[in-house]
């Protein structure tokens, strides 16, 4: 009897692994759902009129607070390479000898972008109105510098209400100018270019 | 005594109300002018700049949306004497390479043309992934999608109109960006021949 119950544990236990096994095996690296918006959601409300001091800072910090959202949500940087490039392969910003290494595309808006464009099956651009994009966690990139290349990042946090008490579909956190639960087109020119990530990762 | 201090009360208060009146209907700002929007003159003359100035922005709105030049063209000149930005010039070698910084019109057709191409290739981003296909990374580099919110009209607070002859110069600003435009009389027309525009936004 004793011998039976040990067998059928040990069936068992081979099972689950096996089927967990092939679930983890056969799901693609880059399947959709990773994301944990709730994370970056949270993430961005709790720092976004302070700085957290477990990343570098900088004065101009609206894509380095971008990049923390996307880690908050679980977004993996990518593998080491080059330090302070625009590689549009890398993603990532260690500490190590008492210094932050990092790639411009954590700090960078336009190098951000090229790091999305490189990544299609994570980063889609949103052709409808941002005022429609609800995903918590998101990114809307702003071309306000006079051409088309984007020098500005906001994360969205999801509908709500604004600070004027009406609701809005939108709500965005910031750093630089840093700002708390802003309408999605407050201070958005009508006609710069905007760059409306969703996060498929 | 009460009666005294009260009417003394009533005609100093009386007297405060008057004066701002007066303040008021002379055109005088009694905070001095330090505070608030204020104009050089402000006859027609003036309130035709800055609608010209209101048009080209909603103009440039437009062309966000549909790429229509000819709103560019119709609010927008190039002029010898009004050079663009060093930013400007920087910005136009990125979107039209190799094209003669010759004025703002140039500038404006530049940044419309260089967007519709990316929203040309915005459409195959999208087309390819419709299809269930991954989009060609070329067109993703590429990609800027038109804006499809609806225009917003954000108040334009004018600081300040100065007008030479045929030529204008106008400082402003709405909730997104500072303005600080020149202006030139176009037969009856005022069209905007140089601007310094700075976002709010930071970076």
């Amino acid at each position: 009897m004793r011998y039976h119950i040990h067998e059928r544990v040990v069936v068992l236990t081979v099972v689950l692994v096996v089927v967990s096994g092939v679930l983890v095996w056969s799901r693609p690296a880059n399947a959709i759902g990773n994301y944990n918006r709730s994370a970056a959601v949270a993430y961005a409300d709790q720092w976004a009129l302070s700085r957290n001091s477990n990343y570098p800072q900088f004065g101009n910090d609206c894509t380095n607070f971008a990049s923390q959202v996307l880690q908050a949500g679980g977004y993996p940087q990518t593998n080491p390479g080059s330090y302070f490039t625009c590689d549009p392969s890398l993603w990532y910003q260690p500490f190590f000898v008492n210094m932050w290494w990092y790639t411009y595309s954590w700090i960078n808006a336009d190098c951000m972008r090229q790091f999305f464009s490189n990544r299609p099956q994570d980063f889609e651009l949103y052709g409808g109105s941002p005022e429609y994009l609800q995903g918590g966690g998101d990114i809307l990139q702003i071309a306000d510098g006079g051409g088309l290349t984007p020098m500005h990042a906001r994360i969205l946090t999801g509908p709500g209400y604004g600070s004027d008490g009406y609701y809005y579909n939108n709500r965005e956190d910031q750093h630089t100018n840093d700002e708390y639960e802003l309408t999605w087109n407050y201070a958005l020119d009508p006609s710069w270019a905007l760059y409306p990530w969703l996060v498929n990762w | 005594m009460n009666t005294r201090i009260h009417l003394a009360l009533g005609a100093g208060v009386l007297a405060l109300i008057l004066s701002l009146g007066a303040a008021h209907a002379a055109g005088v700002d009694p905070s001095g002018g330090l505070t608030g929007p204020w104009l050089i003159g402000a006859g027609t003359q003036e309130d035709q700049i800055v609608s010209a100035l209101k048009d080209a922005n909603y103009a440039k709105a437009v062309a966000a949306r549909t790429f229509d030049l000819t709103v560019i063209r119709a609010h927008f000149a190039d002029d010898a004497s009004v050079p663009l930005t060093s930013r400007q010039i920087a910005e136009l070698a990125r979107m039209a390479p190799g094209t003669s910084p010759s004025g703002v019109l140039t500038y404006e057709l530049a940044y419309f043309g260089a967007w519709r191409v990316g929203a040309e290739a915005f459409q195959r981003v999208q087309t390819a992934r419709r299809a269930g296909k991954l989009p060609d990374p070329r067109d993703v580099l590429a990609a800027i999608p038109p804006r499809a919110d609806p225009i917003r009209d954000l108040p334009l607070t004018v600081h300040l109109v100065r007008v030479s002859g045929d030529r204008a110069y106008v400082e402003a600003e709405t909730e997104a960006q500072y303005f600080r435009v020149t202006l030139a009389l176009h037969g009856t027309q005022w069209v905007i021949v140089g601007e310094n525009n700075t976002s709010k936004l930071g970076s």
